[in-house]
């Protein structure tokens, strides 16, 4: 267990650390690039552009340290941030550190459902390739899989919609509110993971089928199934395993814009909504609950990697 | 296109399910009342009619006294809220002495006191106020129960008096309702409705093709013919109190005339405009109100002329020049504008882009910036704003006199004038706040639009026409010019 | 689908440049479409922004070969101008990329020790933020501008470039021909040039079309939702979104755009080689 937490929560927790840190300085850059003077925008913000006087302004100058030196109000904003002080946001003036969790919950419903469906999809279908090397399926899987990366995943979005929700009408088009309403997001995302993960599994399926143990169990007359499922799943699935890791980042930057898409009430959603808006307590609540979300999630990847193969805890 | 889906499809349930381009900001009904009560959530104390009489809503009756400083308006009997308690005078006045205290048209009025007396509602002014009733048909005056409130005067639940009541509501974006069983008047048809804000355009139209929204809102013209032809679904369009314009910063090199100003609003093609954009030929603007305002519409008044050589010309004659680039400049200054506009109205952006590209033609740069609709605002506090695009809604309460005053008085306002000022139209604002209405009215109104249509500070660029896509399922949708509510307790289903 | 050929080998060594069908579909296709964004402007000409209110969503003509937008611009002008956009874009941020990364790859794969470990450092707490992540933020500090698009983007990449050819340079700089090489008394400069860049500079240049291709596909997300460059500018993502709603009217122009981005994404996967790596 203490070799696990030296090897994979350390460099993790360090990681979620340097995340707060750009995000902190970056939303503290855009803060001070904001046109105009800036307590009297946030003020008009926060309160109505009707209510704003000079005491509002003041109010905010104060509790933001605005007229602080340059590096005293950049130490008091990492210092909220670290003390997990988020403000609140500029358009609803409710605080972001509740909407930001109510967001997030959602946002991790439509990772779970898009995961849940590439996992499915990708590596049986790339067993399936992998195992009868060059076969028909195989080559429909290459040309599917090239064809699929190379569509931007709001296009696949728009597609789904119409043929599943608008032709079929096998499920809603767009909201939330049942999981019937998470497929299709859900699924928009999966289908590039997928792509890729099904030919990283087919590549492995291949690799270890070509490798002497898998010869021997053949040869010490195990069957195809039987010989993969005793000395191959577990060979195949640490590279696969450690591919998901890599393409969470697909998975955080589709939720961007699928969520946008999709009318899905997650972070991804309130970002666009936040940059848009300038609304930078927001921007910083939901960019570094993203970036947090991904250090986590990578965690978990590496948590996996970590059972399933005995060399990594060996060394 | 995939092919016709079939209209014989049952529908799903006896619910409304209304898509939106706005979002539900907050629960506080001086912010987001208006979401309340488009979806009969809550109600106000007076109705509109569609030709914009007021009508009784919560209070049957009203007047004035002959100081003309005291109303008194009678409360409904027989009306309870969503909680059950009944609606008396000691209720309403609780709930507008909340609203009052926020920011809003109410907090800008001269109430001086509102309070109960029996069953009604006395409100005492500083100073005679003759459209005192139509502030009380505006959102942020809807009746809440007193449970809705926190310490603070702020709302933190919708409990209202409306058909509907409210089961989930999820700021920003979703809300559902379910029809309240001691409502006061006739019962609905629907069992109940829900709201979705969904921003872009696209997810609405998908969700009216795919029948999960009955009532969708804001379609740009080219998606509700689009939908016409492949859904089963009907375009809605009524103009509503809604003017597209271009405010112009009154300060500005070459924007500081009169002249000037005329010049640049005779670069705008409001016929290509309405031809290609908007898609209705209605909404071209010869003036700033449309002809619903009856006492503020000039009648008689010829088309714009639209001609960018005449334009070009007008800024010569007045000393400027054609730099390199064919630009208009003078003093070594290129006339180059930051025209400010925003997404929330799908149809703005594209506007813009379209008046860029005539200004460019008569030699003026202009720099579209699509940016969150409070870059107007706030570009007008600080003055960094050159033009911006807008949908200005005159109809906020009934009479366009409050927004005139906040838009038009001297230094102008937040969505109306920049940096202008004219000491008559002043003079004029102060008499008609005294004035009982009629003739009179009328004739100080039609020379405070005549001031405005001459010194053009803000350019009419179209009057507004909102569309919805409603569903064939759906029968008896109407909205009233004045977008305070759907009437969704009215709508039933076809067939 | 011709790219069968390159799918063999697990490893991330590849052939000649122009080895597989696929490669070769890859650049050919590549090609086509530089042809296409840059010679349009010569042979062609017009104006992204000019209208014509009256000719709006025209089919295509001898005139206008590609038809007009919504505001009767020419799509073929617009369609060109937006490729030179995300091509452009692309390829300068992995240029910009490619250089640091493999300079401080080589390095840190070379030295080892103090230096090495702060690179590390850095490059793990930067790739910890996803790379939209930080352009959206770069972009909302600095709207419209293609300046947070291009840093941002780099940002990211150089680490992916750093990371690979330093394990690259750790294993080359143990293998018995450099320890020969030094041994000959031959130098950093010599070895990187005669062993590791031959070996690292194949596995870079299919990491950059891949590079390019999730550049071209980020840009196209951000004019999707309506952050990054602003109207009138011609840019791939922003030109789905306004024609949308002329979808049905004129299926064939709101294909456009998507088409390209597809064709453009295409062609790099192809020539970055059919399987992820």
């Amino acid at each position: 267990m203490g070799k696990m937490i030296r090897a994979v929560v350390v460099p993790r927790a360090l990681q979620a650390v340097m995340v707060a840190w750009t995000v902190g300085t970056l939303t503290f850059v855009l803060t001070r690039a904001l046109p105009g003077d800036m307590a009297y925008r946030i003020a008009a913000g926060r309160y109505g552009y009707d209510n704003v006087d000079a005491a509002a302004a003041a109010a905010v100058r104060q509790e933001l340290g605005l007229d602080q030196p340059p590096l005293l109000a950049y130490a008091s904003w990492l210092w909220d941030l670290l003390t997990l002080n988020l403000g609140r946001d500029m358009v609803s003036n409710e605080p972001v550190w509740s909407e930001v969790t109510h967001q997030v919950g959602h946002s991790l419903v439509l990772a779970l459902v898009a995961i849940a469906f590439a996992v499915l999809l990708g590596p049986a279908l790339g067993v399936a390739a992998g195992l009868r090397r060059r076969g028909a399926l195989d080559h429909a899987s290459l040309a599917l899989s090239t064809a699929l990366r190379s569509v931007p995943p709001f296009i696949l979005g728009i597609g789904l919609i119409l043929v599943v929700a608008v032709e079929l009408r096998w499920l809603p088009a767009a909201g939330h509110g049942g999981f019937a309403h998470a497929v299709l997001p859900g699924l928009a995302l999966a289908l590039g993971l997928a792509a890729v993960s099904s030919r990283v599994t087919r590549n492995a399926v291949v690799a270890v089928a070509r490798s002497p143990f898998f010869a021997f169990a053949r040869t010490k007359g195990l069957g195809e199934a039987l010989a993969f499922r005793r000395h191959g799943v577990r060979n195949v699935a640490v590279p696969v395993v450690s591919y998901f890791g890599v393409q969470l980042i697909y998975l955080i930057e589709g939720v961007v814009v699928v969520e946008s898409l999709f009318a899905w009430p997650g972070i991804g959603h309130a970002l666009v909504h936040a940059i848009v808006a300038r609304n930078v307590p927001m921007i910083q609540g939901t960019a570094l609950v993203m970036g947090l979300m991904f250090v986590a999630l990578n965690a978990v990847v590496d948590g996996i990697c970590w059972g399933l193969d005995p060399r990594r805890r060996a060394s | 296109m995939l092919g016709v889906s079939s209209e014989a499809l049952a529908r799903k349930d006896n619910i409304i399910d209304v898509v939106c381009p706005w979002e539900i900001g907050s629960t506080d009904s001086t912010r987001s009342g208006h979401v309340f009560r488009w979806m009969s959530i809550s109600e106000t104390l007076v109705g509109v009619e569609p030709d914009g009489a007021m009508k009784p809503l919560l209070a049957t009756a009203w007047s004035v006294d002959d100081s003309r400083l005291v109303w008194r308006f009678k409360i409904r009997e027989g009306v309870t809220f969503h909680n059950g308690k009944p609606l008396t005078a000691d209720a309403a006045a609780f709930s507008l002495n909340a609203a009052r205290t926020k920011p809003g048209v109410l907090a800008k009025s001269p109430i001086a006191e509102i309070a109960a007396e029996g069953s009604e509602l006395v409100v005492r002014l500083s100073e005679p106020f003759a459209t005192l009733p139509s502030l009380f048909t505006h959102a942020s005056a809807q009746i809440l129960e007193a449970e809705s409130y926190d310490a603070d005067g702020n709302t933190v639940k919708v409990i209202g008096t409306g058909p509907f009541a409210i089961t989930v509501l999820q700021t920003p974006q979703r809300l559902a309702a379910k029809a309240y069983a001691g409502y006061w008047g006739p019962k609905p048809a629907a069992e109940g409705v829900t709201y979705l804000a969904a921003p872009r355009s696209e997810t609405r139209t998908l969700m009216v093709q795919s029948g999960d929204a009955d009532l969708a809102f804001n379609m740009d013209a080219a998606s509700l013919k689009r939908l016409e032809m492949t859904a089963p679904v009907k375009g809605f369009s009524t103009p509503v109190a809604r003017t597209v314009t271009l405010k112009l910063n009154a300060a500005r090199p070459g924007l500081d005339t009169a002249r000037g100003r005329n010049a640049i609003n005779a670069a705008i093609d409001r016929q290509g405009i309405a031809a290609s954009i908007l898609r209705e030929p209605k909404s071209v603007a010869n003036q700033q109100f449309s002809p619903m305002f009856g006492d503020w519409f000039l009648e008689g008044l010829p088309q714009f002329r639209y001609d960018p050589k005449f334009t070009r010309a007008e800024f010569k004659a007045m000393g400027w020049s054609e730099d390199a680039d064919g630009y208009l400049a003078k003093d070594g200054k290129r006339l180059s504008l930051v025209l400010t506009t925003f997404s929330d109205r799908p149809e703005l952006p594209i506007i813009a882009t379209s008046i860029q590209e005539s200004l460019r033609q008569a030699g003026i740069e202009a720099k579209v910036s699509v940016n969150n609709a409070s870059a107007i605002p706030a570009g007008h506090h600080d003055g960094s704003l050159d033009m911006g695009m807008l949908a200005r809604n005159y109809g906020v309460v009934r009479d366009p006199f409050v927004v005139v005053t906040e838009d038009f008085r001297s230094g102008g306002g937040d969505w109306g004038a920049m940096n202008w000022g004219s000491a008559e139209l002043d003079d004029l604002i102060a008499k008609m706040k005294l004035s009982d209405g009629g003739a009179e009215y009328k004739a100080l109104s039609q020379r405070a639009a005549r001031i405005i249509h001459d010194e053009m500070p803000v350019i009419p660029v179209a009057w507004h026409v909102q569309t919805v896509a409603v569903s064939k399922d759906l029968a008896n949708f109407s909205i009233d010019p004045f977008q305070l509510t759907w009437n969704l307790e009215k709508v039933t289903w076809a067939k | 689908m011709t790219a069968i050929a390159s799918t063999d080998g697990f490893g991330l060594r590849l052939g000649a440049l122009l080895g597989t069908p696929g490669r070769r579909l890859g650049f050919a296709l590549l090609a086509a479409i530089v042809a296409f964004a840059w010679l349009v402007p010569l042979l062609h000409g017009g104006d992204i922004a000019s209208q014509n209110l009256m000719r709006t969503l025209a089919a295509p003509t001898a005139a206008e070969p590609f038809g007009t937008d919504h505001l009767g611009r020419s799509m073929i002008v617009r369609l060109a101008a937006a490729v030179r956009l995300s091509l452009g874009l692309a390829l300068l941020s992995v240029a910009t990329a490619v250089v640091p990364g493999v300079a401080v790859g080589i390095l840190g794969g070379w030295y080892g020790g103090a230096v090495d470990r702060v690179f590390v450092t850095i490059a793990d707490s930067v790739l910890a933020l996803p790379g939209l992540l930080l352009v959206l933020i770069l972009s909302a500090i600095a709207p419209g501008n293609f300046w947070a698009l291009y840093v941002g983007i780099s940002l990211v990449m150089w680490i992916e470039y750093y990371r690979v050819v330093r394990a690259y340079t750790q294993t080359i700089a143990r293998s018995p021909e450099i320890q020969s090489s030094r041994l000959l008394g031959f130098g950093m400069g010599y070895c990187v040039r005669r062993h590791i860049l031959p070996e690292v500079l194949p596995v870079v240049a299919t990491m950059g079309a891949f590079g390019a291709a999730g550049a071209i596909m980020a840009i196209s997300a951000l004019g999707f939702v309506n952050i990054g460059v602003r109207p009138p500018t011609a840019e791939l993502g922003l030109m789905m979104t306004e024609l949308f709603p002329y979808f049905d009217e004129a299926p064939l122009i709101m294909l456009q755009p998507i088409g390209v981005v597809f064709l453009l994404v295409l062609s790099l996967n192809l020539i970055a080689g059919s399987d992820p790596k």
